[in-house]
């Protein structure tokens, strides 16, 4: 679990950008105001801030540029804009941010770069404990009722893919993809039968739903 | 051939034609009068010689000597001795055939027995010979003499040398002063044809894109004239292309913007689309998530009805009608009475002024425009005015708020295309970003102009200030 600074004027994605990482366990602040979220993030820095180029008070840009200069406190930063010029995601890039995300934007490819840019830039182990089940992502290790799980590798990379999009309901395309990468070419019942093994080796039979015509969800609480 | 070798040749051409066929007639004349001269000269020495001899002739006949003939070639050589020191050659003749002869050259090789005198009759012939030039004169003594006549020759030869010497001076000086000419007329040409030069250049600079390119303009000739025309032109087309930049400008700015305000509702649409469809919702987020749906997609709906007048503000044509004002404020109050309730404004109507000649629909639209901005600007128990008058003979629509007014830097931008004062608070409103780009598009189809004046916290007063029309547009609405 990450603290997540949304900084964005337009209140309905501010609040659905909450919701979505409040569903993979983020707990976030909104805020829509740019120099309201300067000084809360000079404040209480957050792990990750999520933020708008064009707000009222101040802009996204600037406010990166005061953090920078504040330095003690190097606070990663993602832009979402609806700006899309090259120029534009240049100068994003080279003011500092880690990543530039353009609106509109598909809220599974706004959760990979969350996950991608908590993962360079946060220090924490990376477990998750569900039921009697126990998941050490960075040592790829799994516990089942304290005893070892083995684990395929390709088994191990869909648990993580479920685990990091919980609660989200993903396709057998999306999962094929992310779990075994685009080249790949086999076919929708290898994710099923994956799937299986995954529900039986950790006693997941009620956690990973099958979800009417899309595909499963891995359902943690919220 | 280039023009100014064209002028040069034909200038010169004319010039030499004209100036040596006056040399030359010059020259003609004059030795025509030479020689004419010459020879009335001649014949007078001949006349007067003649005259003399004859005289002489008589003498020695009185003394009737028979040394008759020694005396007549004593006198003979007298005269010629004393002529030849003059140039002048003589020849004495009795019957036609030669009795003395001082012509250095034998007088028949000279063709001079051609020379035939009658009696009281004098010829003269010129004959040429190459160690001199001859004029001859050949007539018979006086009576009782007539059988003997007289050749007298005169050398001219100098005076044809002077004339060759002449003729020569001439073509050295005709060289010379074509050469001259030629020099000059170059000079003048080019100095001359440099506007033209000059032109060229300009058009070929302006043509390779240097819009900007002018021409000076020296003086008050033709050339100016063109020069000063091309430079206008050359203004013209600059100030279209300007004016055509700029509209490209504009509208890729409007394009721009436009994509900008579509991508923020369509991210909350398709994002809520997703959530519902991934998560696992409960009735709360359910209501939420549709909703957001909802009210994002009405903006969309609005921006889209904001463009389609726009677009078929540029197409449609404008009526010019009588408008009574009264009906048309009462008309734009119903329209606005939920507006103005929710806030409890109040609406004062003041229409000094009773008619104006305008579209009455566009008139309308315009008017709620307006006045939908102001009741957005007002805060709750605000007072709105809407009023006409004349002022300096334009007939004006005022709306005035006293809402929370505008600084000097947002005024001038609140008509371009989605500019807001306050973006948070202009969407929540559901503004499109587009009611005043929309409205100043009206007001130019009405020939009107848009005027803003504001102060932050005072209120805000827009007028429309109707520009004058020739009267024959003008047609009853009734």
């Amino acid at each position: 679990m990450a603290k997540i600074m949304i900084v964005e004027d337009e209140p309905s994605l501010n609040e659905l950008i909450r919701r979505n990482l409040a569903l993979v366990g983020h707990e976030s602040t909104c805020i829509h105001d740019g120099r309201l979220a300067l000084e809360e993030a000079r404040r209480e820095p957050p792990d990750l801030m999520i933020l708008d180029v064009m707000l009222p008070g101040m802009s996204g840009f600037d406010i990166l540029d005061r953090l920078v200069k504040d330095s003690h406190s190097r606070i990663p930063v993602i832009f979402l804009t609806a700006r899309d010029k090259l120029a534009d995601r240049i100068k994003g890039l080279e003011s500092g941010a880690d990543d530039y995300i353009v609106k509109p934007f598909e809220t599974l490819e706004l959760l990979a770069r969350v996950e991608a840019v908590l993962r360079r830039t946060r220090k924490h182990t990376r477990s998750f404990v569900l039921d009697e089940a126990e998941i050490d992502m960075e040592g790829r290790k799994a516990l089942y009722r304290n005893a070892p799980v083995e684990l395929a590798p390709k088994e191990f990379e869909l648990l993580e893919v479920l685990i990091l999009n919980r609660n989200l309901a993903l396709s057998r395309d999306k999962l094929l993809e992310l779990a075994w990468g685009y080249e790949y070419e086999g076919d929708m019942r290898t994710v099923d039968v994956h799937i299986q093994k995954l529900r039986k080796k950790l006693g997941w039979e009620d956690r990973i739903q099958t979800v009417y015509k899309l595909g499963y969800r891995l359902e943690a609480g919220k | 051939m280039r023009f100014w070798q064209k002028a040069f040749l034909l200038t010169l051409a004319l010039f030499l034609a004209a100036f040596d066929t006056g040399i030359f007639l010059t020259v003609q004349t004059t030795f025509r009068r030479n020689m004419d001269g010459e020879r009335e000269r001649s014949l007078n020495e001949h006349h007067f010689i003649t005259a003399s001899m004859a005289r002489d002739l008589y003498a020695i006949e009185q003394r009737a000597s028979e040394n008759a003939d020694r005396a007549l070639e004593s006198l003979f050589s007298g005269y010629a001795a004393y002529y030849r020191e003059k140039g002048v050659y003589l020849e004495l003749r009795k019957e036609g055939s030669p009795l003395y002869t001082d012509i250095p050259a034998s007088s028949e090789e000279l063709g001079v027995p051609k020379l035939q005198a009658k009696a009281g009759e004098r010829t003269t012939v010129i004959l040429a010979e190459d160690a001199g030039k001859l004029l001859f004169v050949h007539g018979t003594l006086a009576e009782p003499f007539g059988a003997y006549s007289l050749v007298y020759a005169h050398d001219i030869s100098e005076l044809l040398a002077d004339q060759k010497r002449l003729n020569g001076l001439l073509i050295a000086i005709t060289i010379l002063i074509s050469i001259l000419l030629a020099g000059s007329l170059y000079l003048l040409l080019m100095r001359l044809l440099r506007p033209v030069r000059d032109l060229s250049q300009a058009a070929q600079r302006i043509a390779q894109g240097h819009i900007e390119e002018r021409v000076g303009v020296v003086g008050h000739d033709e050339f100016a004239e063109l020069a000063e025309h091309f430079n206008k032109m050359a203004d013209q087309v600059q100030s279209h292309i300007r004016t055509l930049e700029l509209a490209a400008e504009q509208k890729q700015q409007f394009v721009d913007n436009l994509a900008h305000e579509l991508r923020t509702p369509l991210a909350a649409i398709s994002g809520y689309a997703d959530y519902l469809l991934r998560a696992a919702v409960d009735e709360e987020e359910r209501y939420m998530a549709t909703n957001y749906i909802l009210s994002e997609s009405r903006r969309l709906q609005q921006i889209s009805l904001k463009l389609l007048d726009l677009a078929l503000l540029r197409q449609n044509e404008v009526e010019r009608v009588e408008v009574d004002l009264e009906k048309l404020f009462r008309q734009a109050e119903e329209t606005l009475r939920p507006k103005l309730a929710e806030k409890r404004l109040t609406l004062l109507l003041t229409p000094q002024e009773q008619r104006v000649t305008s579209d009455p629909v566009l008139l309308e639209s315009l008017l709620i425009n307006l006045l939908d901005n102001a009741c957005k600007a007002c805060f709750p128990d605000g007072c709105i005015e809407l009023s006409s008058y004349v002022d300096q003979g334009m007939t004006v629509l005022a709306v005035r708020d006293d809402g929370c007014g505008m600084t000097e830097e947002q005024l001038p931008r609140i008509t371009e295309p989605f500019y807001r004062v306050d973006p948070s608070r202009s969407r929540k409103q559901g503004g499109a970003g587009l009611g005043l780009a929309l409205s100043r598009q009206i007001a130019e189809r009405l020939n009107a102009l848009l005027d803003f004046a504001s102060e932050p916290g005072a209120g805000t007063t827009v007028s429309i200030r109707f520009l004058q029309l020739p009267d024959k547009l003008v047609k009853s609405s009734q």
